[in-house]
């Protein structure tokens, strides 16, 4: 038997239309590249029907979108249409967007699609072309899923500096150890990474303000019964002392004549000790308020406001012995009443430790150091000794005896809070029996 | 004081009686006390002025010249009275002086805000409490002119 290749009637035609890719069979005649042949996926692909685009000219039935007028689909196939004339070569398109018109009962218009087109020839024996195979891909899924990765990519890339910031910023604020968060996930990329680690880092904050206003809460309580309790302090505990002192007063004046010597001073004890309780007081209250007040600051002419405390000194009757020098002082911004009492207690805490030498002077001065201006009061009196320096600003806390020298005790503390208050510093320096130098600093510029 | 309750010129509500004794002895040595009245609450104090409850018998038309207002006070405080006097046509015009143990700005600033004519803190040492006293009664009682 004669081996023989079976003869089998192959349909070509129907192999190319059933053919699992998109093509179009064109002729090669420029510039109409007439459709002679389709494939199905083609047709399902471009949402076409067979009869309308067999026999017709290529561009005619595919033109570019009208409404897009960066559209160059047309055009750049024309071009690789006719390099496939001419070289004989297949061609090989990059991306070309096309988009494609859809039918009327589609809503009709263009969609946006994305193509990775092939044109081949099919040459004849003589090395003619017959035929163009126009071979497409649609990358439409690939290329917008392209698109979005770069959008969120861009995003990333410009806001990296800020994200990290804020990042760097709120990581000081949590004990969250989020670089675990931070992978990318099967699905997510850095981005959806990133905004969950945000998700967790923003559910701690909640957490932690959440604590903070708790805390706030508390405060604000314990605040007000601060307050009533300093209130009550300066109305219920003032009233009766007024009585012990109104009533001795009262026992002198009309009973003093059936007193002896010792009866009447020991009255005057009562009166004393009652009218130093009703300072303390005063001194306790006006502590705890600068503790709550706010700061008026303004810029101030601290000569001028130096000036009338100075003069008050001067003025009182004891105080004759005692010398003034007043040098140039800086400007400087601050809360005007704070500063005054500052000024005040320092001077008035001068006069009382140097007041009982009999050349007994005060300088009061100031000179700039660094971003800071520090005025100074000094005295030549009793001083202190540098061990106890530790305790000097303590409220209550008290270097001499008031037997000594009578006081409080709050005063320095007092000069202290408000300086802090401005932000700036408190210091002495002293020799016992030589004096005391007192300094403080404040900021020139808040 | 025993010439009753018509024709009272100084009204004195305060709640501590020490106080009140030392304010009105103060009064006394400056010969301000012949009509004086001691009431001990703010809720007794606007029955008074507003003659009702058990001082119904009282006329309105008969002002006091001057009333020394404590602010801590039980029942109706020292505020609340003033708002209430100064807050009716009727004694509007009557001088308030607020005395008070209180040295909080708070009260001072409501005090003002509320029309209080003057405000006193009451000082520990008697001698300058006697002398605040003193001076206001003369102030309000002899110098100052009330409209009729």
């Amino acid at each position: 038997m004669e081996s023989k290749d079976p003869v089998i009637d192959i349909d070509y035609q129907k192999v190319f239309e059933s053919s699992p890719s998109l093509f179009l069979l064109l002729l090669p005649n420029s510039p109409d590249f007439t459709i002679i042949g389709v494939s199905e996926k083609y047709l399902a692909a471009t949402l076409t029907q067979r009869n309308e685009i067999i026999h017709k000219k290529l561009f005619d039935v595919f033109p570019d979108n009208p409404q897009d007028l960066t559209a160059n689909g047309v055009s750049n196939l024309r071009q690789s249409l006719e390099r496939v004339v001419t070289f004989k070569k297949q061609d090989i398109m990059p991306t070309q967007k096309y988009d494609i018109p859809l039918p009327v009962n589609q809503g009709g218009g263009f969609e946006e699609r994305f193509w990775d087109p092939k044109n081949t020839p099919v040459l004849n024996d003589d090395n003619s072309i017959a035929y163009i195979i126009h071979k497409v891909e649609d990358v439409t899924a690939n290329v917008l899923l392209q698109k979005e990765v770069q959008r969120k990519s861009n995003f990333i890339k410009e806001n990296e500096d800020r994200i990290n910031i804020i990042l760097n910023a709120l990581l000081k604020y949590t004990t969250m150890d989020f670089s675990d968060k931070l992978v990318v996930s099967e699905k997510g990329d850095e981005l959806d990474a990133i905004i969950c680690g945000l998700n967790s880092l923003i559910e701690e904050l909640e957490e932690h303000t959440n604590l903070l206003r708790d805390a706030n809460n508390e405060l604000e309580y314990a605040n007000k019964e601060l307050d009533s309790f300093s209130y009550s302090v300066s109305h219920d505990l003032r009233a009766p002392l007024r009585a012990i002192n109104g009533y001795s007063q009262v026992l002198l004046e009309d009973y003093g004549g059936q007193l002896d010597d010792n009866g009447k001073h020991t009255i005057d004890v009562i009166i004393r000790n009652a009218q130093k309780m009703g300072a303390l007081i005063d001194d306790l209250l006006t502590f705890s308020r600068v503790g709550k007040q706010s700061l008026t600051k303004l810029a101030l002419n601290i000569e001028k406001l130096v000036g009338p405390i100075v003069a008050e000194f001067t003025a009182l009757p004891h105080i004759n012995t005692v010398e003034f020098r007043v040098a140039h002082l800086e400007n400087v911004e601050g809360d005007s009443s704070m500063l005054k009492q500052v000024f005040a207690n320092l001077i008035s805490n001068a006069v009382k430790y140097s007041g009982k030498k009999t050349n007994a002077i005060i300088d009061i001065g100031s000179f700039k150091k660094n971003d800071s201006v520090v005025y100074y009061v000094k005295d030549n009196g009793t001083g202190f000794d540098m061990k106890y320096y530790g305790k000097l600003f303590n409220v209550f806390q008290r270097l001499h005896s008031s037997y000594e020298f009578e006081g409080t005790g709050v005063g320095l503390a007092l000069v202290q809070r408000i300086i802090k208050k401005h932000n700036g510093e408190v210091w002495a320096e002293a020799e016992l029996e030589k004096g005391a130098t007192f300094y403080f600093s404040l900021p020139i510029k808040y | 004081m025993e010439n009753t309750i018509h024709n009272i010129e100084i009204i004195l509500v305060e709640d501590s009686m020490e106080d009140a004794n030392l304010v009105m002895r103060s009064l006394n040595k400056n010969n301000l006390s012949n009509s004086i009245i001691h009431l001990h609450d703010g809720a007794e104090a606007l029955d008074f002025i507003f003659a009702k409850g058990i001082y119904e018998s009282r006329s309105m038309d008969d002002r006091p010249k001057l009333i020394l207002l404590d602010l801590k006070m039980p029942k109706i405080d020292g505020l609340q009275v003033l708002r209430t006097l100064k807050g009716d046509e009727r004694t509007k015009s009557i001088p308030v002086v607020i005395m008070t143990s209180s040295r909080e700005d708070r009260d001072l600033v409501e005090s003002y805000k509320l029309g209080v004519n003057s405000y006193v803190v009451k000082p520990v040492a008697f001698e300058n409490f006697a002398k605040a006293v003193a001076e206001l009664g003369i102030y309000w009682l002899m110098v100052n002119q009330l409209p009729r």
